[in-house]
């Protein structure tokens, strides 16, 4: 009996044009953690605060307010502005998130490729290095961009519809569209980041070790410095410090660190063009697949 | 029995000789070696007459409760912990090492002993230069004065690092994704739950590990709260019991262990 | 025209020059790519990938130059990689679908040609595990399946037959018969000499960065010299030494036979005119068939020398 049950089969059909070939890569590099519960329950453990901080002010505000017992309480209950968002966008709980995601999609966005040998299979068909980690740095951003720019937009909907105050929108536009430049210079940067350092070692745990302690080396290290020194420049030593600060200028706030806002620009500047300096290196004469 | 305790001494031996050798012990030799960086530049700012923010005991202070222990020893912990078993899968080792005629909870024992035995000497000697640099205008002594509080301090290091590293040696063992939940734990639960008011901090191991250290080392109002919450023997015991159950728990996953299971962590 | 032409490819690792101006054509069929471990196979199916840049030298495929398509030329060549290059927590139908996207199908299309080319290997039955769970032969005919799901011209295979038991090496080599048959070219990279012999009719033997010989296989086993076999009544010495005096070479041969080597120009009328002069008949000659073997052994000693 023939080992095939039935001969080959030529294929004359369409062919997809070049430019889009990146889409099925991405869709399988980030598809995956929509089913997985734990993954689902981080993303209503970074929309909770929005919700009950948020949210929960406005609805504060539009039902107890007429309530004259409440009102001293609602008085000091803060607006929902630029400055209550550069808070809730920066805090320590939206950094930690924001690490455990880029550490739990983002470690193993080229390793895993490179300890499979996929990556050679990916790079021999017509996809090319640029798409393969557009596509994969897609599917980190796209995770980043909803764990920081989605809760900021579910803030304002639920905030405009409590309130009935639509003027919100265009006395505080700087609330989204500060909070997009910030989501596209900082997590951006970042996802950049990842991408380059995932590039350097075939184990997505030991990139996500590198991650992690990067990440958090960084704040302990820049705070004692900044003890010392009392210079703006000692913030340099931590992302997530630098990421506060861009956080805060992007929405037009002083920052609490006194790091200014050219410093920050600098800053996320220098970090992608040295991660776009590493990824070139690497793909360019393919060192990667070594 | 002499046949595999030869084995578990060359094993102890390999593992603490690879550490000391590999990217990751000079990767954790530069971070040990970073409080000595920052005190050496305290040292040259005072020396220069530049005003500084605060003197060297208080930033030798700091840098115990902020770098060393919020960072520096969990951080080692699971970077070393997670990969005791890990490494050995991913370098298709395994099957050699269990395949020997050796126990497979003695093979971790004597692999995690390797383990620790690098990393307490290395943040023995970290914390001892700190110590000595922070303390350098005191005198001599002015040194001996503050050497029971260093004591204290390295004894609760060195706790934490027996401790979280058989935390992690446990998560490594257990989880498919051992630094995603060694993460959570380690820089999440911890951190998040020991500052908490209440019985939960217990179930930490920093809480107790702050209630060994020394008060005057610790910024005033907060950690004196929470020290006053329990007493040190209080806090020895739980940490014995915890860093046993954790080993007890990984003798027991080591032994029963699939060395494919590893294999499919990415 | 040629579907594959290789000319002066160079390509190097720093200060190691793996590939020396290797230059060949494939005009269709399979031509099988032998050397010894370090000759620069794998390397050179890498570079006709553009998974390693070339320091100089071009190919074409189809006729169409690699330099000025760019990654476009990659939707005719598929890719057998030598080790691994499967994804784990993937099952072979939607790893091998995934490919096919990837090569330009659209998802549907892709889905059933995944279907399609896992039935024609034989993993119809295993198509939906995981690939990391399949066995070693199972894992290579995965990466056969996805090397031809976007139904290339060209099909590089590194070591198609590596780790495979004997029955599972026949059926992969019959099934690169059959891609022959379907008008497909492979470049076949083995250091199997039997692989070679079973699958293709042109070989090139690479041997330290270079190309040691290239030619149809039936040339290559043949050769220029002639081979023969003779069973001689009469003294050996006597024979040996007449034709050790004409030029040729002799000496003993399988089966209790002498083997006579004889020069092109020279034939069987020389032979049996030689052996008419001496004491004694031939009562048995056959011509010899070169083994490949002897082909490869040869070449590496030339360009050793």
């Amino acid at each position: 009996m023939p080992i095939f049950d039935q001969g080959y089969q030529a294929y004359g059909g369409e062919r997809r044009a070049l430019g889009r070939r990146w889409i099925p890569v991405w869709r399988e590099e980030a598809a995956p953690y929509l089913h997985k519960r734990a993954f689902l329950l981080l993303l209503v453990l970074a929309l909770l605060p929005w919700l009950v901080f948020g949210a929960g002010l406005s609805f504060a505000k539009t039902q107890f307010g007429d309530s004259s017992a409440m009102q001293e309480f609602v008085k000091q209950l803060p607006p929902v502005d630029e400055s209550w968002v550069a808070k809730l966008l920066t805090n320590g709980w939206d950094n930690f998130l924001l690490v455990i995601v880029s550490v739990w999609v983002g470690s193993g966005l080229v390793a895993r490729d490179r300890k499979e040998r996929t990556l050679e299979v990916f790079l021999g068909r017509a996809l090319g290095p640029m798409q393969y980690l557009w596509a994969k740095g897609a599917a980190l951003g796209a995770y980043l961009l909803l764990f920081t720019f989605v809760p900021v937009v579910v803030l304002v909907v639920f905030h405009v519809g409590l309130t009935g105050d639509t003027a919100f929108l265009w006395q505080h536009a700087r609330v989204l569209w500060g909070t997009l430049l910030y989501t596209l210079l900082g997590p951006g940067t970042l996802v950049v980041t990842v991408l380059a350092l995932s590039s350097l070692s075939r184990s997505p745990r030991i990139v996500g070790l590198a991650l992690i302690g990067i990440m958090f080396f960084g704040l302990p290290a820049s705070a004692i410095l900044w003890a010392i020194t009392r210079s703006p420049m000692a913030w340099t030593f931590s992302v997530l410090a630098e990421l506060r600060a861009l956080g805060y200028h992007c929405l037009g706030v002083a920052p609490e660190m006194e790091i200014p806002v050219l410093h920050s620009a600098l800053y996320f500047l220098a970090l992608l063009g040295a991660s776009l300096g590493i990824l070139y290196l690497r793909f360019s004469r393919r060192e990667v697949l070594r | 029995m002499a046949a595999w305790s030869e084995a578990a001494k060359a094993l102890f031996s390999h593992t603490a000789g690879q550490m000391t050798r590999s990217v990751k012990g000079f990767v954790f030799l530069g971070l040990a070696l970073f409080p000595w960086g920052l005190l050496l530049l305290l040292q040259l700012l005072i020396w220069r007459g530049v005003p500084v923010g605060l003197g060297g005991s208080t930033l030798y202070g700091n840098l115990v409760v902020a770098y060393y222990m919020g960072f520096l020893i969990p951080l080692c912990a699971l970077f070393f912990g997670v990969a005791l078993i890990a490494d050995e899968a991913e370098g298709g080792t395994l099957p050699y090492l269990f395949g020997r005629p050796v126990p497979r909870h003695v093979v971790f024992l004597a692999k995690f002993a390797g383990m620790e035995s690098v990393l307490l000497a290395g943040t023995a000697v970290s914390m001892a230069g700190a110590f000595v640099l922070s303390n350098l205008e005191a005198g001599a002594l002015g040194m001996a004065k503050g050497a029971g509080d260093f004591l204290m301090d390295l004894t609760a290091a060195w706790l934490g690092l027996l401790v979280y590293g058989a935390l992690f040696s446990l998560i490594g063992l257990a989880f498919r994704r051992p630094l995603f939940w060694g993460f959570l734990v380690g820089f999440g639960w911890e951190n998040l739950v020991a500052w908490l008011p209440g019985f939960l901090k217990r179930i930490t191991i920093l809480f107790h590990l702050h209630t060994l250290m020394p008060e005057h080392t610790e910024p005033k109002g907060l950690l004196n709260l929470l020290a006053a919450s329990e007493s040190k023997a209080a806090a020895l015991a739980f940490l014995a019991v915890y860093g046993a159950a954790f080993l007890a728990l990984s003798c027991v996953l080591a032994r029963r262990i699939e060395a494919a299971h590893l294999e499919r962590e990415g | 025209m040629a579907v594959l032409s290789v000319r002066d490819v160079k390509v190097s690792y720093g200060a190691n020059e793996a590939l020396k101006g290797v230059s060949f054509e494939a005009v269709s069929g399979a031509v099988g790519l032998l050397g010894p471990n370090g000759a620069g196979k794998s390397t050179l199916i890498k570079a006709l990938l553009n998974l390693v840049p070339l320091s100089s030298g071009a190919f074409t495929v189809l006729g169409q130059e690699s330099a000025r398509l760019g990654s476009g030329l990659r939707d005719q060549v598929g890719y057998v990689p030598e080790s691994q290059g499967i994804r784990a927590g993937l099952s072979g139908v939607a790893w091998v679908a995934l490919l096919g996207e990837v090569s330009g199908l659209p998802r549907r299309a892709a889905v059933e040609r995944a279907h399609e080319t896992l039935q024609y290997v034989g993993l119809g039955e295993a198509r939906y595990r995981e690939g990391q769970t399949y066995s070693t032969g199972m894992q290579q005919r995965l990466k056969l399946a996805a090397a031809l799901v976007h139904d290339p011209a060209l099909v590089l295979l590194d070591e198609p037959t590596a780790g495979m038991d004997p029955t599972g090496r026949d059926e992969m080599l019959e099934l690169c018969r059959d891609l022959v048959k379907q008008g497909k070219t492979l470049l076949f990279s083995t250091h199997i000499l039997k692989d070679v012999e079973a699958v293709c009719s042109r070989v090139v033997i690479l041997h330290k960065g270079k190309v040691a010989a290239c030619a149809g296989l039936e040339e290559v086993t043949r050769g220029e010299a002639q081979h023969f076999l003779v069973q001689w009544e009469g003294k050996r010495d006597e024979f040996v030494a007449a034709c050790q005096q004409a030029g040729w070479k002799a000496g003993d041969g399988q089966n209790n036979l002498l083997k006579v080597v004889l020069p092109q120009g020279a034939g069987p009328r020389e032979l049996f005119g030689l052996a008419s002069g001496l004491q004694g008949s031939i009562h048995r000659f056959v011509r010899e068939e070169t083994s490949l073997e002897e082909v490869f052994l040869e070449a590496l000693a030339k360009e050793t020398v």
